[in-house]
């Protein structure tokens, strides 16, 4: 029983690795479009890095409970069933892959994060020249059927 | 792992890249209302990437350019409508003196013509009568009076026009020399990393004037400067060089001359040929309105030298010059004799006794004989006269109604170029929500992912 549970979580962790290549790719392609500022293109890859986002945290939430459950159950088992050595390495396998992942995902972020932030205040300074007031904008969305953003 | 330093270069050449873009979008704003300038923008591109740990990394962002909406054609047609519009409101301006020179308001032309001819028709009834004698010697020195005047005035406006084109010719020589200094300065900025955009914006509207003045035109150098030349090819601006226009006072009325290079100047179009053409057109008028001047006094010096005065002697020579010069509308006046001693004046036919009017009846018939002719002119004077006032009258016509044409077209032709090339401030404050939303909403993310992974690495400790 203990080693399925981990198993769950091993997989779980092998697919938020996986995620995490993905969100550096996107990040890296996201750097490139924010250096050229291609609106389009920056909200293409906002909006799949948004719908990636989800699912990481979905499946954070998954292995967090899995988790949780596997630590209260063994706290209530008596036997205290072991784990296997193959499931233990499995685990620590992904979990080392996903914190390697993420590792790798805060680098790239970096150079996104400055881009971003320096585009936003580009902007707001910009804006307040042309006389426009500052407010708060929502998240990109194409306008139905396409075309610029209004 | 070394210390990796390429996160800095990019995030300054984004800084820097975005403090451009910042200045051109306030550039942009300020010259809103600027007359000829053209919307700017910044072209970025990323720069080649860099092996770092045998990965390839971007480098950031470089300017290429600050590039200027302009489409050349339509600058091309703006500088033609200019030149068009300068030369038919040069001509307006000019020929307007016209209008108020040939009003008849009492003591014109056509008035005192009509008076001369009733006195001499009044007198030839009761030839002897002293006060009718005086009445038409007062009517044609009145007459004299009126041609002079219109005369003078024709000459005034001449006289303006002329000064005009000398003011104008040292005004197109600035604005040559401005170019051509603008056309090394761009140069010098397109060689090294300069912004010409500025500069080829004031070259244009320093180029628009000087079409609106001379009509030149424009062509574009591989090198990025212009060169300018008149109608007949002759360069006004090569590159850096411009050459001077020469105005020479010429003649005795001191009308210029313009020469290029020792050249007659062709003066294709502008306010400078305008000018010209108004010169032209009321020196045309002058010399018709001394034709007429001068054939009126030989007709009726001719009838009144076959008649006899009131002392039974031939009569002289009714109308003279007032300078010694031959008659002419300027110098039309009666016979200071005459006019000193009525009975000087021959209205009767030669042996018909002081009773007779009959010399007096054919000068009064003057008015309508038709048979007359003054230069190019047949027919009566009243009608060779009545002829140039409208001919007059309708070079004036023809101006002011071309005029109104080429300011609509001088106004599309603007807003083309305006809608082609200018600053739309909706525009720019669009693309700016747009870009601040596009650049928010993906710092939003960032943020989000940086905040879940923290949470990952933290469990991970």
């Amino acid at each position: 029983m203990p080693d399925k549970v981990i198993h769950q979580a091993a997989e779980l962790m092998r697919d938020q690795a996986v995620a995490y290549q993905k969100l550096v790719l996107l990040t890296e392609q996201l750097t490139s479009a924010l250096v050229c500022g291609d609106l389009h293109q920056i909200e293409s890859l906002t909006r799949a890095g948004q719908s990636e986002l989800l699912r990481l945290r979905s499946r954070l939430a998954q292995t967090t409970a899995i988790l949780s459950q596997f630590a209260a159950s063994r706290q209530s088992a008596p036997d205290r069933a072991s784990i296997s050595q193959e499931a233990r390495t499995e685990f620590e396998s992904a979990s080392d892959e996903v914190l390697r992942q993420a590792r790798l995902f805060q680098r790239s972020r970096g150079r996104a994060a400055a881009l971003a932030m320096n585009g936003v205040a580009y902007a707001g300074a910009c804006i307040e020249m042309c006389g426009v007031k500052p407010t708060t904008y929502g998240a990109p969305y194409v306008r139905p059927g396409g075309g610029k953003w209004l | 792992m070394a210390i990796n330093f390429s996160a800095f270069d990019i995030g300054l050449s984004a800084l820097q890249a975005n403090q451009l873009g910042l200045n051109v979008t306030g550039q942009n704003i300020a010259n809103v209302n600027t007359p000829g300038y053209a919307q700017q923008s910044v072209v970025l591109s990323p720069t080649a990437p860099q092996a770092v740990g045998g990965q390839l990394v971007g480098g950031g962002v470089t300017v290429d350019q600050v590039q200027s909406s302009r489409d050349q054609f339509i600058q091309n047609r703006l500088q033609t409508e200019n030149g068009n519009t300068g030369r038919l409101t040069a001509q307006s301006n000019s020929l307007a003196p016209i209008d108020a020179a040939f009003s008849d308001t009492g003591n014109g032309i056509s008035t005192g013509l009509t008076n001369f001819f009733g006195a001499f028709s009044s007198l030839q009834a009761n030839p002897t009568d002293n006060s009718l004698r005086t009445a038409a010697i007062a009517s044609g020195v009145q007459l004299g009076a009126s041609l002079s005047f219109t005369r003078s005035q024709l000459t005034s406006a001449v006289s303006a026009a002329n000064q005009a084109i000398g003011g104008n010719v040292q005004k197109a020589n600035s604005l040559a020399t401005q170019i051509a200094s603008l056309n090394s300065s761009i140069l010098q900025a397109q060689g090294g990393s300069g912004n010409a955009s500025d500069l080829i914006t004031q070259r244009d509207q320093a180029v628009n004037s000087l079409t609106e003045l001379t009509g030149v035109s424009s062509t574009q150098n591989s090198d990025g400067t212009i060169s300018l030349t008149l109608g007949d090819g002759s360069p006004l601006v090569l590159g850096d060089k411009a050459f001077s226009l020469q105005a020479t006072p010429t003649g005795p009325s001191g009308l210029y001359s313009l020469t290029l290079n020792g050249k007659p100047a062709a003066i294709s179009n502008g306010e400078i040929l305008g000018q010209q053409d108004a010169i032209g057109q009321i020196s045309s008028q002058i010399s018709q309105l001394d034709s007429i001047a001068s054939s009126l006094a030989t007709a009726v010096n001719t009838i009144h030298q076959s008649g006899t005065d009131l002392n039974g002697n031939p009569g002289g020579a009714f109308f003279t010059s007032s300078d010694g010069n031959p008659i002419s509308a300027a110098n039309l006046t009666v016979s200071a004799a005459i006019q000193a001693n009525p009975s000087l004046l021959a209205v009767a036919a030669a042996g018909a006794g002081t009773g007779d009017g009959s010399v007096a009846a054919s000068i009064a018939n003057l008015e309508t004989d038709t048979n007359q002719t003054a230069g190019s002119q047949t027919g009566s004077f009243p009608s060779i006269y009545s002829s140039l006032v409208s001919t007059a009258g309708s070079a004036l016509q023809t101006a002011n109604d071309g005029l109104t044409t080429q300011q609509a077209i001088m106004t599309q032709t603007t807003n083309q170029a305006q809608s082609e090339s200018g600053v739309d401030l909706d525009q720019e404050a669009v693309n700016m929500l747009s870009y601040q939303r596009a650049y928010e909403a993906a710092a939003q993310f960032i943020t989000a992912a940086n905040q879940i992974t923290e949470a990952v690495i933290q469990m991970g400790q």
